[in-house]
């Protein structure tokens, strides 16, 4: 074991007597006897000599060292511009006793007990110089220590020694401040490496993220693009199924509708699927839209009831919907919620052999939120697996797995719809005893601050192509009216008497109004036509007179837009219906034949003539040509763009006034929206469920364009 | 500049070292004493080193050059007061101070100036009565 003692920085000959006096101290302080002390003195101050002339020294330094002969008082001299070679030369002379040019160094050699050259790691040498304590004397760590502590503190003998020793204590601390100074320095050094690893870290990262984003965009686009390349085919495989179902082109044999209606059934459930894929796409794009409205639980509920019956196969499962009870209206989009329900019963109903499937809603007053639950006494999903439903396509495998199909994408969907409305899907189950998921849905959906009106009318709001408005003081006329006008696409609204007709009129324009001249009791409809046609809020709604009087030549005078007596027959109404605005021109501008021929038969009940186009070139010229009233553009086109087309149509100055309906199953994203809205009058996808909406769709647009 | 101090008494120069000198120190009070010996006619010198508690080779032979020049410039030279630890180590350094009067104390040692005074001057009168 080794222990400092003292440190002796070289900085001057006279240090040489500094080291020579704490040698002597410092024996003298371990136990040596009073000659000894000289002796290690003196053996100190010749060695120091030595090195001071032959090329200096850097420090001298003492320590105690335990060894089984006793404690050895070391004195280590470096010296490192002194070779060892040159110090054994020296050593040679120690021979000659009485030399008077004897070398210190074989001066200190003869007085100590030990003494060795080393050759430096950095060169030069370091003199070891030894000396044993006296038999029986011991220093341990602890005296060493002490002796240390009492040589730092010996106070100097005079000024000039003081000044020299707070000169030692500055050179020792200037050199620990130099160490200090070199310890920073490769610290920054090693900091700087860090932050430019740091640096090319971020750098990487940066890439990383850019090529993610960039596979991202990619995907999105990619979905954009298939999504019109999936649901132009299918589309036009189910529109044409509806055709054929609907017998438009002839009767078909019972076996004939059986296959339709397998292959419907196929494209409906391909449709579905891509309809998903797209749904997840969406919202992940962040492309979904919310329409929140009132939702009644106990209406949601019934309505589910009739959708899932269908579904159910088996006796042995049992539906129950809990009567929902003091719960509030919901305010959130009611199609994404029944959408949920529908995914989460659906799945209930898969894995459910026997049992109960049992609906019920609660009220979660301290999120305020209602939560949905659907409980069934199915198959159950081990905790393990509770998470990993929730992600895409990952489907469990279970016997019953193989027996249904599914896309494995119902739940990922259901998750993110019931996010965007700003609630949770959670799912709570046992293997063996049954899944319970449950919906939580926020009573009232933040995002649509702009809460919508209910209409004040209490007429059911079944179409899109508008009011009617049927003055009249027969009850039993308006009930024949709402009958022939069932599924026409118009709401046929009574009004019995004027003041009622006026009443509605002011709250809503309807998109045509029949009118009876003859009212029990009241002024007659004559001098309310020219009341209509004089009000400039009411003059463009045409109005068509139903009467029993003869007097065509006046109504139409007043201004109606047509005349016909009692009784009516229906397609007598219908056709003056349709006329009602005047027979118009449609011109179809779509490179894809089917597409025209479905868009052409949706066409075929209502007053427009069709005028079709194979391309974007020859869409132009007969728009031109024939001076169509509306447009409809398909977007996806070789050669020439839809929108390049609508950009030409709206540069040309005959042309420019025709509104443009884009039709498209491509999927817009915001900023394609937001140009086509600029100059289109309506952008309508060629993807809808049925041939009816499809139809209500393209009137409600062709109406948007007629009340301009 | 640091010095030794030296004393001048009667014909001797005394000199007391009492701080550990460094070599150049030593090296001074060499040439300092030559210098006095000379310009003092001094008949001899005594140096008490006492206090010093370390004589190595250099000092030693220090020592040995003074008592060596003041003979030549006719003049003893005694040192006084060497302590035994010191005497050890320059034996076993192999240094005799060839050449070098001792005296055990400095009263001893002006016995012995002044001893070698009347030996040399023969009767002196200024020669000390036991003598």
């Amino acid at each position: 074991m080794i222990n400092d003692i003292l440190r002796i920085k070289f900085l001057s000959e006279r240090d040489m007597v500094l080291a020579r006096q704490r040698a002597g101290e410092i024996a003298g302080l371990m136990g040596f006897a009073p000659h000894d002390q000289t002796r290690v003195s003196t053996a100190v101050s010749e060695a120091v000599r030595d090195c001071v002339h032959q090329g200096g020294l850097d420090e001298v330094a003492f320590l105690a060292r335990d060894t089984n002969q006793g404690t050895l008082l070391e004195i280590h001299i470096a010296a490192p511009r002194i070779e060892p070679s040159r110090l054994d030369s020296m050593l040679e002379k120690a021979g000659a006793l009485e030399d008077p040019l004897l070398s210190g160094m074989a001066a200190a050699k003869r007085l100590m007990d030990e003494f060795v050259v080393e050759a430096s790691a950095g060169g030069g040498s370091t003199i070891i110089l030894g000396r044993y304590l006296p038999q029986g004397v011991r220093c341990s760590a602890a005296d060493t220590k002490k002796i240390a502590d009492q040589i730092a503190k010996r106070e100097p003998r005079d000024t000039v020694e003081e000044m020299r020793q707070q000169n030692q204590e500055l050179v020792v601390i200037l050199e620990e401040v130099r160490k200090r100074q070199e310890e920073l320095i490769e610290l920054n050094r090693e900091l700087e490496d860090t932050n430019r690893g740091v640096l090319a870290l971020h750098v990487e990262l940066e890439q990383r993220s850019e090529q993610l984003r960039r596979a991202n965009e990619l995907k999105t686009r990619f979905i954009s693009e298939m999504s019109h390349e999936f649901r132009t085919p299918i589309n036009s495989i189910l529109s044409l199924c509806q055709i054929l179902l609907a017998r438009v082109d002839g009767d078909l044999t019972s076996e004939q509708e059986k296959q339709i209606g397998y292959i419907k059934k196929s494209a409906d459930d391909l449709s579905n699927l891509v309809n998903d894929l797209l749904d997840l796409a969406k919202i992940e794009a962040g492309k979904i839209e919310v329409h929140p409205s009132e939702v009644d639980i106990g209406d949601l509920f019934g309505a589910l009831k009739g959708a899932m019956r269908p579904l159910m196969t088996t006796e042995a499962v049992r539906l129950i919907f809990e009567e929902p009870s003091g719960l509030p209206t919901l305010f959130t989009d009611e199609a994404k919620v029944a959408q949920i329900l529908r995914n989460l019963l659906s799945n209930a109903i898969k894995f459910t052999e026997h049992g109960e499937i049992r609906v019920s809603a609660a009220m979660d007053s301290y999120r305020e939120m209602i939560v949905f639950s659907v409980a069934d006494t199915g198959i159950g999903i081990s905790r393990a697996d509770q998470e990993m439903i929730f992600q895409e396509f990952i489907q469990l495998r279970s016997p019953i797995q193989k027996k249904v199909k599914g896309t494995g994408l119902g739940l990922p969907l259901s998750r993110k719809l019931a996010e965007l409305l700003g609630g949770t899907l959670t799912c709570k189950s046992r293997e063996g005893e049954g899944s319970t998921f449950l919906a939580a849905i926020p009573i009232r959906y933040e995002e649509g601050a702009a809460r919508k009106q209910m209409p004040p009318g209490q007429e059911e709001r079944k179409d899109e192509r508008g009011a009617l408005l049927v003055i009249e003081d027969d009850p039993d006329q308006v009930m024949i009216y709402r009958k022939f006008l069932q599924d026409t696409g118009f709401r046929v609204v009574g009004a019995a008497t004027l003041s009622e007709a006026r009443d509605f009129l002011s709250r809503e324009r309807p998109a045509a109004i029949i009118l009876d001249i003859l009212f029990r009791g009241e002024p007659d409809g004559w001098d309310f036509l020219s009341e209509l046609k004089g009000a400039e809020a009411t003059k463009d709604i045409p109005v068509l007179v139903v009467t029993i009087l003869e007097d065509r030549q006046k109504g139409m005078v007043l201004g109606a837009c047509d005349f016909c007596v009692k009784p009516i027959e229906r397609a007598d109404l219908l056709s003056k219906l349709n006329k009602l605005p005047g027979a118009k021109k449609l011109l179809i501008i779509d490179d894809e034949e089917v597409s025209r021929y479905i868009l052409r038969g949706l066409l075929a009940g209502t007053s427009y003539v069709v005028i079709e186009a194979r391309s974007g070139e020859e869409g132009l010229a007969k728009a031109v040509g024939e001076k169509p009233d509306v447009i409809t553009l398909d977007l996806v086109m070789p050669e020439m763009s839809g929108f390049e087309v609508l950009t030409r149509l709206k540069a040309d100055p005959r042309t420019a006034h025709i509104p443009v309906i884009i039709v498209t199953s491509k999927i817009l994203d915001e900023e394609q929206r937001r140009e086509l809205a600029k100059s289109a009058a309506g952008v309508m996808s060629k993807h809808a469920g049925s041939r009816e909406q499809t139809i209500r769709q393209l009137r409600k647009e062709l109406e948007k364009i007629a009340e301009r | 500049m640091e010095r030794i101090p030296i004393l001048k008494m009667g014909p001797f120069l005394l000199v007391t070292i009492q701080v550990d000198m460094h070599d150049r120190l030593a090296q001074t009070l060499q040439d300092d004493l030559a210098e006095r010996v000379v310009k003092d006619g001094s008949r001899g010198v005594l140096i008490d080193i006492s206090s010093l508690e370390v004589v190595d080779s250099f000092i030693g032979r220090m020592l040995a050059r003074i008592a060596s020049i003041s003979r030549i410039l006719d003049a003893e030279t005694v040192v006084v007061g060497m302590q035994p630890a010191v005497a050890i180590t320059l034996v076993e350094l192999g240094m005799s101070l060839e050449g070098v009067k001792t005296a055990l104390n400095v009263e001893k040692g002006m016995e012995i100036l002044q001893r070698s005074l009347g030996v040399e001057t023969g009767g002196d009168e200024n020669a000390h009565p036991e003598n």
